[in-house]
């Protein structure tokens, strides 16, 4: 495999090229996402983080394909999955793909499974038309078997009992195990993790992080893992991505991010975390998420930056795409 | 009363607010009017604790500790089955009774409630006027008074003046909150319920919401119960806590020494949980062990130490001899039979 092609997606699983997503409203177009770039590399563990609103929930379902078009609508940019471009394939070839080789943890045990039917026909159903749709077939009882293993490899205890309850019978930490489950039942190559654990207890939520780190290690799998929890994403991840108003505005090596972070926001961010060892005050962000509908010109954060001059008022600072490393978007890092 | 477990000297007067004494709250879970056996859910079991004026106590407990009935019955929503509550020497709750010793209206005056999610603890049809004026009509505010007394209110928690004129859903979260702040404010309180007041917010609002309530009660000369389920927020705001474990408190005392040197194995397991993001919080869960498995139901609180089942220093008498309380709730306090707290100078 000698073509150039090729040899990019040997090394990333996915890259998400310029993706603009807008919105149509009463209210006129609101452009959200204006430009991600990200890159997952193979085997690597990413993290995508920001507070609500940032979009990066939006990111990962445009690149699921689950969002609701109208009134979504990807305007522009590629996803390339193993170097296939989800956005400009076929439906059905897309379809194929989706819950196979990629994969999704759903946020929230509490609604993310169907409360009238067993676990194991809502896993079973999955696999069923996975494989259908690849043309192939498995007994039930084969399918049966897939399953309680998959079960057992999320460490439910007695994974025959939960393949027959009811997800009311379960308790919030099993269900998201059951999520977790469902994700892997396939062997998929990339696991997409949309803040998995959140809405649990403490010693639950670390459970689960820790259970699905052992597994992404086990399989091999690669990782974006989406949270709004800085402390998650530095326990989880290789790399890091850190959202604010629709784009990306710092990246890079996990431990450089959090040693020495650039960007204002990420900077202003961490300043907000109230630290377990309860050094150092508690500072807030001033103002709020600007109106998608109608975004402060220039870079899309000066309106809170304690930072922004001149330039910030007028013209957004890019992350220059094709450098490798830690980079911000921001003009006060931005080479002459 | 003062159980076997109340040290000696205790009782010595230091201001108290808010006193909590050996509360029990226990509910029935009938499957139906048949039901000879209904299930007994034991929510609280024996929690004392007091409360200093201008001091912030804050609750901590994972989903189904009790936090929220403790409040519940403190604000006087519900009953306990035994125990009292006693602020500033008036008992406010007691099994049974005639409910306050005082009334409604200066029940009102007293304590105050700010709840997690201002989207549903705020009516949505009615204006911030409307919402925070109400509250002043407690202490005998009307007319004209009003309006200049809910535009001061909510200068107190830094919104501007006009807000006064807007609904609910055309504020932020943070907002919505300053605005239940606000409203909590009105009938100028001593003591405010605080129960998860910032976890429905971001980090970034969090923060100054939490900046905020600090200010507040300096300026006021508030106090604080505040509950929450997080614990670096717990570190950097309360000035004692009460680690709570299926309805009893676990580990008390001042929130520094807890924080540095938890004893209960399930304090420790807490801390070793908590997602953090610098080395030197790396270093203060260093050597804590983790916990596994989920907390038991209320209905079948475990015999002996109820954290037993899952606790990893476990031995023989934790599973039948319940521990007793070691050390001073003021400073330091723990129930478990392996690390107790040893009281210095004995």
């Amino acid at each position: 495999m000698a073509l150039p092609a090729a040899a990019t997606a040997a090394t990333h699983i996915l890259e998400v090229n310029d993706l603009r997503v807008a919105f149509r409203g009463f209210n006129g177009r609101a452009e959200v996402l204006q430009g991600v770039n990200l890159k997952v590399g193979r085997g690597e563990r990413v993290g995508l983080v920001g507070e609500s609103g940032c979009g990066k929930s939006l990111t990962v379902r445009a690149i699921m394909g689950i969002l609701r078009t109208p009134p979504a609508r990807v305007e522009a940019g590629e996803i390339l999955f193993e170097g296939r471009d989800l956005l400009r394939m076929r439906q059905s070839e897309r379809n194929a793909l989706k819950g196979r080789d990629l994969s999704m943890v759903f946020q929230d045990p509490g609604t993310s499974l169907n409360p009238v039917f067993r676990v194991g026909e809502q896993l079973d159903d999955i696999k069923y038309w996975a494989d259908r749709r690849r043309g192939q077939r498995m007994s039930r009882a084969a399918r049966r078997e897939r399953i309680l293993e998959v079960l057992g490899q999320v460490k439910l205890p007695e994974p025959a009992l939960v393949y027959d309850a009811f997800p009311m019978q379960l308790s919030g930490g099993m269900r998201q195990r059951v999520l977790i489950a469902m994700a892997l039942l396939n062997r998929p190559t990339l696991l997409i993790a949309d803040e998995p654990g959140t809405a649990l207890d403490v010693t639950t939520q670390d459970e689960i992080l820790r259970l699905l780190d052992g597994l992404v290690q086990e399989e091999g799998l690669s990782m974006l893992l989406i949270s709004h929890n800085l402390g998650v994403v530095r326990a989880m991840t290789d790399r890091l991505y850190v959202m604010y108003a629709g784009a990306v505005v710092e990246e890079g090596r996990t431990a450089d991010l959090f040693k020495d972070a650039r960007h204002p926001y990420t900077r202003a961010l961490m300043r907000c975390v109230p630290r377990l060892d309860g050094e150092g005050d508690l500072v807030g962000i001033d103002g709020t998420l600007p109106d998608y509908a109608d975004p402060p010109a220039g870079c899309r954060f000066h309106p809170r930056c304690e930072f922004a001059h001149r330039r910030c008022l007028t013209r957004p600072p890019m992350i220059e795409a094709g450098q490798e490393g830690h980079r911000s978007a921001c003009w006060l890092e931005a080479p002459k | 009363m003062s159980g076997p477990q109340q040290p000696l000297g205790t009782a010595v007067t230091e201001p108290v607010l808010l006193r909590v004494q050996d509360l029990t709250k226990q509910f029935r879970r009938s499957r139906g009017a048949f039901d000879r056996n209904p299930q007994v859910l034991r929510a609280l079991d024996g929690v004392s604790f007091s409360v200093r004026p201008g001091e912030t106590y804050g609750l901590a407990g994972e989903s189904g500790s009790g936090k929220s009935t403790l409040a519940r019955i403190i604000l006087g929503l519900t009953r306990p089955t035994s125990g009292t509550v006693q602020l500033n020497g008036v008992e406010i709750a007691a099994p049974g009774g005639a409910g306050p010793g005082m009334s409604r209206v200066e029940f009102a005056r007293q304590v105050q409630m700010v709840f997690q999610n201002p989207g549903s603890s705020l009516n949505p049809r009615r204006s911030v006027m409307q919402s925070v004026g109400l509250a002043l009509k407690v202490n005998g505010v009307a007319g004209a008074d009003v309006r200049v007394r809910v535009g001061d209110l909510l200068e107190m928690v830094e919104l501007p003046r006009a807000v006064a004129n807007k609904y609910p859903y055309e504020l932020s979260g943070g907002q919505k909150q300053r605005v239940a702040i606000a409203r909590a404010l009105a009938p100028s309180p001593r003591l405010l319920v605080l129960d998860e007041p910032t976890s429905a917010l971001d980090v970034s609002v969090q923060a100054k919401v939490i900046e905020l309530l600090q200010r507040l009660r300096a300026e006021l000369s508030l106090t604080y119960l505040f509950i929450s389920h997080d614990l670096s927020l717990m570190r950097t705001f309360a000035d004692r806590t009460g680690v709570l474990y299926l309805g009893q408190f676990a580990e008390s005392g001042r929130t520094d020494a807890v924080f540095r040197t938890p004893h209960h194995p399930y304090t420790r397991g807490l801390l070793a949980a908590v997602p953090v993001i610098t080395a030197e919080e790396e270093r203060l869960k260093e050597g804590l062990v983790r916990i596994t498995g989920e907390v038991p139901s209320a209905t079948n609180v475990p015999p002996g130490c109820r954290f037993h089942t899952r606790c990893p220093a476990v031995e023989e008498r934790c599973r039948v001899v319940e521990p007793e309380r070691s050390g001073d709730p003021r400073t330091h306090a723990v129930r478990c039979h392996v690390f107790p707290v040893r009281e210095p100078g004995t």
